[in-house]
């Protein structure tokens, strides 16, 4: 199995693009982040649903005592999400700059360790400076049951 | 045997003074992490002493005090024990259901508890622990945190003035006085309990137009805030035996910090933990910064320097109707100072002078209680002037609600009025019932 058998191509989000734009990407192609671009198409960052959600509407009282939340707290202590307000945000505040990626000539292995070191369900794969696309737990899942005819 | 400096200041006093002012200014300052700056500044006091023949290796090793380390080490790995079963969380989201949208009654109970809980651990671990789950619930009840956040630091350092464990420089003033756990508690308890009484009705009154009645339920589940209720029962027992031998340590003649090692042991055997997320929890930063410390301050004394400032104060100290005012005046002073700087450079300091005075015939038991008040009650002045203070600011910014950040100036506008009234009440206290401090 290589990963250029499972990478899922994407587009990636520039500096000035709005959260929902990046959003969209995400849903279409089912991934969890997508790489920042510089002008020069250089992966300088990464955008990510996760860190955006907790950035912008999930304070660090709420996510860190949520085994103690009753079902009322999440649409009143969260209106900006309720409203769509933060899709119109632009990205660039919230891309973070730490970026786990791999080559197309790593091991399948190489790419479940790097997301289970970083606790993510994703990684860029990236050659040279060239952006592929992204390599999710689930694409490696997906395609172990099509090989298997599991 | 001290010498005597009928002419002045030496040579090797005005080398120490140089080295502790050095380092002194690199803790403040904050050019350098503290903990750093006190080990670079003990590193050169030895070094330079050793040159100059006033120090040695074996004089910084004893001017360490290590009862004041032990405890310290031997609490701090007990809370590491007590804190993951979510007991604390528990207690707050118990109180804010019996506060029935009472936001007065709720900043009350919340206050209560932390000041409870910081006479016999740690006040910033517990301060750490309460302001989020604070926040939550203020954020639940759709007020502002703010007042509760500053509330429980205040009162939390407050709380911690009343008992020998409750606050470092109390530990640390316990040992150089002899003071015992039971002295210490019976001296310093009704004082503080007045302060914190009165500084309640204080911030209450500042704060009356944050804290309406609000008609929401606090939805939260408190059956749910304890991950391990076996662990948690075991660690309430061997912290009920430390507090039960805090009492008693003097009758069976052993250090604070022995009997605060019993109770570890207890939770040791009865919990059996991972070494990795016991000895992780210690704050070996702190400890470090406190031996820095005592070896800087070991070295000016050993120098002379500190027994020659006791001896310009000793004619205003010996007499005894002037106790009173020095006293007060120590207390003031210890206050204000601890309002700007770090009150534990100050309390180490300080306590060798203290001290010093003794051996001149100086009745200092009233020193002693001076100075636990004023450095206990003078941190709440300024957001700087106390660890739990700076952890209440970061929580308020960090939480997002419009209007919870404290500024700086926001903490002193409630903070230097808190401070002057505590210490107004302290020191009447303290002039009314003087003979009780004697």
């Amino acid at each position: 199995m290589k990963l250029m058998d499972v990478v899922v191509p994407t587009g990636v989000v520039h500096s000035g693009m709005i959260i929902g734009d990046a959003y969209r990407e995400c849903v279409t192609h089912n991934v969890g982040g997508l790489p920042f671009c510089d002008s020069e198409g250089s992966v300088v960052g990464r955008f990510s649903l996760r860190h955006t959600f907790k950035k912008l509407c999930l304070p660090q009282d709420i996510s860190h005592h949520a085994h103690l939340l009753g079902d009322r707290i999440c649409s009143e202590s969260a209106p900006e999400v309720v409203n769509g307000d933060i899709l119109k945000l632009k990205v660039d505040p919230y891309i973070t700059g730490h970026i786990a990626t791999i080559t197309p000539h790593s091991p399948v292995i190489k790419a479940l360790s790097i997301m289970e070191k970083f606790n993510s369900s994703y990684v860029f794969l990236i050659d040279g400076e060239q952006y592929i696309g992204v390599i999710t737990r689930m694409a490696i899942a997906s395609l172990l049951l099509k090989y298997h005819k599991f | 045997m001290l010498p005597e400096y009928p002419g002045g200041l030496t040579q090797d006093m005005l080398i120490a003074l140089a080295v502790m002012a050095g380092a002194y200014l690199l803790i403040f300052s904050e050019l350098l992490h503290r903990t750093s700056a006190a080990i670079i500044g003990a590193v050169v006091m030895i070094g330079v002493g050793m040159v100059a023949g006033f120090y040695s290796q074996d004089l910084a090793i004893a001017s360490v005090d290590g009862n004041t380390i032990l405890l310290l080490t031997a609490m701090m790995m007990v809370v590491a024990m007590l804190r993951p079963t979510g007991g604390f969380e528990y207690v707050a989201v118990v109180l804010s259901k019996y506060s029935h949208g009472d936001t007065r009654l709720l900043l009350i109970y919340l206050s209560l508890a932390v000041s409870i809980i910081s006479m016999f651990l740690d006040n910033v671990t517990t301060v750490i622990i309460f302001a989020p789950i604070t926040i939550l619930i203020a954020r639940i009840l759709e007020v502002n945190p703010m007042p509760f956040l500053m509330a429980e630091a205040m009162l939390s350092n407050i709380g911690g003035a009343a008992t020998l464990v409750g606050d470092p420089p109390n530990i640390m003033i316990g040992t150089a006085g002899g003071i015992d756990f039971t002295r210490f508690i019976i001296h310093m308890g009704p004082t503080i309990f007045l302060v914190w009484l009165c500084t309640v009705l204080l911030i209450l009154f500042l704060f009356r137009r944050h804290l309406p009645k609000v008609d929401r339920p606090v939805d939260l589940d408190e059956r749910r805030a304890i991950h391990d209720s076996a662990g948690l029962k075991r660690s309430l027992f061997a912290l009920a035996v430390i507090i039960a031998l805090f009492f008693i340590h003097h009758l069976l003649d052993i250090y604070p910090a022995y009997a605060a090692f019993i109770g570890l042991c207890i939770v040791l055997i009865l919990e059996r933990p991972e070494p990795g997320a016991l000895f992780g929890e210690v704050n070996w930063s702190v400890l470090a910064f406190f031996v820095g410390l005592f070896i800087i301050v070991g070295g000016v004394e050993s120098s002379g320097l500190l027994h020659w400032i006791g001896l310009q104060l000793v004619d205003l100290a010996r007499d005894p109707e002037k106790l009173l005012i020095t006293g007060l005046a120590v207390m003031w002073s210890a206050a204000l100072l601890s309002a700007v700087v770090d009150n534990i450079p100050f309390t180490v300091t300080i306590i060798p002078i203290v001290l010093g005075l003794e051996s001149m015939g100086v009745n200092i038991t009233p020193l002693w209680w001076a100075l636990a008040i004023g450095v206990g009650l003078g941190g709440n002045g300024t957001h700087i002037g106390a660890t739990a203070n700076l952890i209440a600011i970061t929580e308020s910014e960090r939480c997002g609600i419009r209007g919870a950040a404290i500024t700086p100036m926001g903490w002193m506008k409630i903070g230097i009025p808190t401070m002057l009234y505590s210490l107004i009440i302290a020191s009447l206290a303290y002039s009314l019932f003087f003979s009780t401090f004697l």
